[in-house]
C-alpha cells in the first residue's frame, strides 16, 4: 500500500518533474529548428527539404507551451502557494523556448527573401554564431537538467558575448552604410540570432536568479568580467 | 539525495499512520454517537428530530447543517448514526442526505469568489462553481417530489440493505449473524469515556449523553479534517496526473476521477474546490469539470457507507445507499445525454453572466440558497 502512495509522488512522469522534461524537449527541439533554419540561410540546405520539418517542430514547441502552461495551472492548483515560484519559473521561461522557434522560422525567412546567400566575411561570422548560439543552447539544456548554478552563470557570459558581437556587427553594418537588400538581410540576422541567445540566457537566467530578477544579469556578466582570467 | 528521499518516506509513513488513526477516530465517533442515543433513549433522542417529517424542512436542514459544519461528509455521517440508532427515519432522513449534497457545493462557490476581480476568469470560475450546485439543485427538484410520491430510493437502498446483509451474514457470518469487526474494534472508545466521564466527574443520563455527543462531534470535525488534509497531500501528484489525462475530455473518465478522488480524501469539496482555478484559468473547460463534479458527488457517499459499518442497526446502512442512489440517479438523469448534461451548464453560464455583469447577484445568490432559503425552511420546522 506504501507503494501504491509512494508511486504517485513526484516523479519522471508527474508533477514539476514531468513539466522539466517537457521543457528540456522544448530546447532540444528549438536547437533543432534553429540549425536547420540558420543551416538553410547560410546556403547548406535546400528550403523545400526543410520547409515541413521546420514547421512541424516549430508547431510542436508552441504546443508543448500550451500544455506546459495547463499543467502548471493544474500543478498550482493542488500543491497550492508552496509550489507557486517553480511554477511561474516555468511558466516564465516556457515562453523563452517558444521564442527561440519563432526566431529560428524568422531566420529561415530571411533564407527565402534573401536575394542571395550570405557571402564573405558576414558568412564567416554568421556561421561562426551559429556554431556558438547552438553550442550554447546544447550546454543549456545540460545545465538546466542538472541546475547546476556555475555553469549557469558561465553559460549567460557566453551569451552576453554572444549578444554583444551581434551588435557590434549590426553597428558596424550601420556605420559602413548599409544600403542594399543583403545588407538588410544581414542586419535581420544578426538581430534574430542575439534573440535567441538572449531567450537562452534568460533559461540560463533562470538557475541562477530569484525569480523577480529574471532575464536580468547584468550583475552576473559584470562578476564574469571582473573574475581574473585562469593562467594559460 | 539519499537523505532527501528517506526523508520523503518518512513524512509518507507518518502521514499514511496520521489517516489511519484520524479513520478510526472518525469511526469511533460515530460509535460514541450511538452510545449517547443509547444513554439518552429512543424517545428522547427522537424528539430532536421531531418536526422533521415536514421533507421541506428536513431538507432546509441538511443545507444549513452542512453549509455550518463546512462538510456534507459530517452530515451524512451523523444522520447514518441516527438512522441507526433508530432515532431518525429512513423517510425524514432522505431529505436531510439531498439538503447535505446541496449544502456542501457552497465551499467551490466561495472558492470562485476569489477570482472576482477579473471578470473572464471570474465568468469562468463562477460558471464552474455554481454548475455543480445547479446540478445538485436539480436533482432535488426532480427526486425530491419523485421520492415523497414513490419512495423508490427508500425501497430501492432497503432492497440492496437486505442483500447486503443476506451476502454478509451468509459469507462472512457463515450463516449467523455477523458482527462488523469494524464495529468491535471501535466499541471500547465510548464505553471506556462513558465510564471515565460517570467515575470522574459522576455525569449520568442526559448529561452524559450530551458530553459524549458534543465529544464525538469534535472527534467526527477533527477527524474528518486530518484525513481530507493528510490524503489531500499524500494523493497530490496522483490527483495532478489524474486530473491532466482528463483536462480537455468530458466523459466517464472525468466520472471516475472525480469519484476516485473524492472516495480517497472524503471531501467533495476538496475535489470541487480544486477545480475552481483551473475553470478559472480556462483550462479546464465545464464540459470537461462536470463529469468530475459527477463523480465528487458519488465518492462522497463514501464516507457515509463507512460510518454505516459502525452505525447500530441496518437502518444506517439504508440511508447510506440511499445517498449512493441519490447521487447516482442525478448522475444517470443528466450525463448520459448531452441534451440533459448541457441544462445545468447553460444555467451555470447564465447565471456567471448575470454575476459579471453585477456583482450582487453573487451576493444574492450565495445568501438566497445557501442562508435564506434553508432558514425560511427551518422556520418552519421550528413553527
Amino acid at each position: 500500500m506504501l507503494d501504491w502512495f509512494k508511486s504517485g509522488q513526484e516523479s519522471e512522469s508527474t508533477g514539476l518533474q514531468k513539466m522539466r522534461s517537457e521543457f528540456g524537449q522544448m530546447l532540444d527541439a528549438g536547437r533543432h529548428v534553429f540549425d536547420t533554419a540558420s543551416n538553410a540561410f547560410l546556403g547548406g540546405t535546400d528550403l523545400e527539404v526543410i520547409r515541413k520539418d521546420l514547421f512541424a517542430t516549430d508547431k510542436r514547441i508552441n504546443k508543448a507551451e500550451r500544455q506546459i502552461r495547463r499543467e502548471l495551472v493544474v500543478h498550482a492548483s493542488i500543491h497550492g502557494a508552496s509550489e507557486f515560484p517553480a511554477c511561474l519559473v516555468l511558466m516564465s521561461i516556457v515562453k523563452d523556448a517558444e521564442r527561440i522557434g519563432d526566431y529560428a522560422k524568422n531566420v529561415f525567412d530571411l533564407a527565402e527573401l534573401a536575394p542571395s546567400p550570405p557571402q564573405g566575411k558576414n558568412l564567416e561570422r554568421l556561421v561562426e554564431l551559429k556554431d556558438e548560439i547552438s553550442q550554447i543552447m546544447a550546454n543549456c539544456r545540460e545545465v538546466f537538467d542538472a541546475d547546476e548554478e556555475e555553469q549557469a552563470k558561465e553559460l549567460i557570459c557566453e551569451a552576453d558575448r554572444v549578444e554583444n558581437r551581434c551588435d557590434d556587427e549590426v553597428r558596424k553594418l550601420i556605420q559602413d552604410g548599409a544600403q542594399d537588400k543583403m545588407d538588410t538581410t544581414y542586419i535581420l540576422a544578426y538581430r534574430y540570432f542575439k534573440r535567441v541567445a538572449s531567450h537562452v540566457r534568460n533559461v540560463a537566467s533562470s538557475i541562477v536568479q530569484p525569480l523577480h530578477k529574471l532575464d536580468f544579469t547584468s550583475k552576473i556578466v559584470k562578476q564574469g568580467q571582473e573574475e581574473p582570467k585562469p593562467e594559460e | 539525495m539519499s537523505r532527501l528521499v528517506h526523508s520523503r518516506h518518512v513524512e509518507w509513513l507518518v502521514r499514511l499512520i496520521i489517516f489511519f488513526v484520524a479513520l478510526y477516530c472518525f469511526l469511533g465517533a460515530i460509535e460514541m454517537f450511538g452510545h449517547a442515543m443509547n444513554i439518552m433513549g429512543a424517545g428522547a433522542a427522537a424528539s430532536l428530530f421531531s418536526g422533521l417529517s415536514n421533507p421541506f424542512a428536513a431538507l432546509a436542514v441538511g443545507v444549513f447543517a452542512t453549509v455550518m459544519m463546512q462538510s456534507s461528509s459530517a452530515t451524512t455521517s451523523l444522520v447514518v448514526t441516527f438512522v441507526g440508532a433508530g432515532t431518525l427515519t429512513v423517510e425524514n432522513a432522505i431529505p436531510i442526505i439531498m439538503g447535505a449534497n446541496v449544502g456542501t457545493s457552497i465551499t467551490n462557490t466561495l472558492v470562485a469568489v476569489g477570482h472576482v476581480t477579473q471578470n473572464a476568469s471570474f465568468r469562468r470560475a463562477f460558471a464552474g462553481a455554481t454548475v455543480h450546485d445547479i446540478f445538485n439543485i436539480l436533482t432535488v427538484i426532480i427526486l425530491l417530489p419523485l421520492e415523497l410520491t414513490t419512495g423508490f430510493l427508500q425501497r430501492s437502498a432497503e432492497f440492496l440493505q437486505e442483500w447486503v446483509d443476506f451476502f454478509v451474514n451468509q459469507v462472512l457470518g457463515g450463516g449467523g449473524a455477523f458482527k462488523s469487526p469494524i464495529k468491535a474494534s471501535v466499541e471500547w472508545m465510548p464505553e471506556a469515556y462513558a465510564s471515565a466521564l460517570q467515575n470522574g466527574l459522576g455525569l449520568e443520563g442526559k448529561w452524559l449523553a450530551a458530553v459524549l455527543i458534543v465529544t464525538a462531534l469534535a472527534m467526527l470535525i477533527v477527524a474528518l479534517i486530518a484525513i481530507t488534509k493528510n490524503m489531500r497531500l499524500l494523493m497530490a501528484d496522483k490527483i495532478e496526473g489524474w486530473i491532466n489525462r482528463v483536462l480537455k475530455k468530458s466523459g466517464l473518465l472525468g466520472l471516475g476521477i472525480g469519484a476516485g478522488i473524492t472516495a480517497l480524501v472524503q471531501s467533495s469539496s476538496i475535489t470541487t474546490s480544486l477545480l475552481i482555478p483551473m475553470f478559472g484559468a480556462g483550462v479546464l473547460t465545464l464540459e470537461a469539470g462536470f463529469p468530475i463534479m459527477l463523480g465528487a458527488n458519488i465518492g462522497t457517499t463514501v464516507t457515509a457507507l463507512l460510518a454505516a459499518t459502525v452505525a447500530i442497526g441496518p437502518a444506517g446502512l439504508t440511508i447510506a445507499l440511499v445517498h449512493l442512489l441519490f447521487n447516482l440517479t442525478g448522475t444517470l438523469i443528466f450525463f448520459p445525454f448531452r441534451t440533459m448534461r448541457q441544462i445545468p451548464i447553460k444555467l451555470a453560464e447564465k447565471l456567471a453572466e448575470l454575476t459579471v455583469k453585477n456583482r450582487v447577484w453573487v451576493l444574492v445568490y450565495i445568501l438566497g440558497t445557501f442562508v435564506v432559503a434553508p432558514l425560511l425552511g427551518i422556520l418552519i420546522w421550528r413553527s
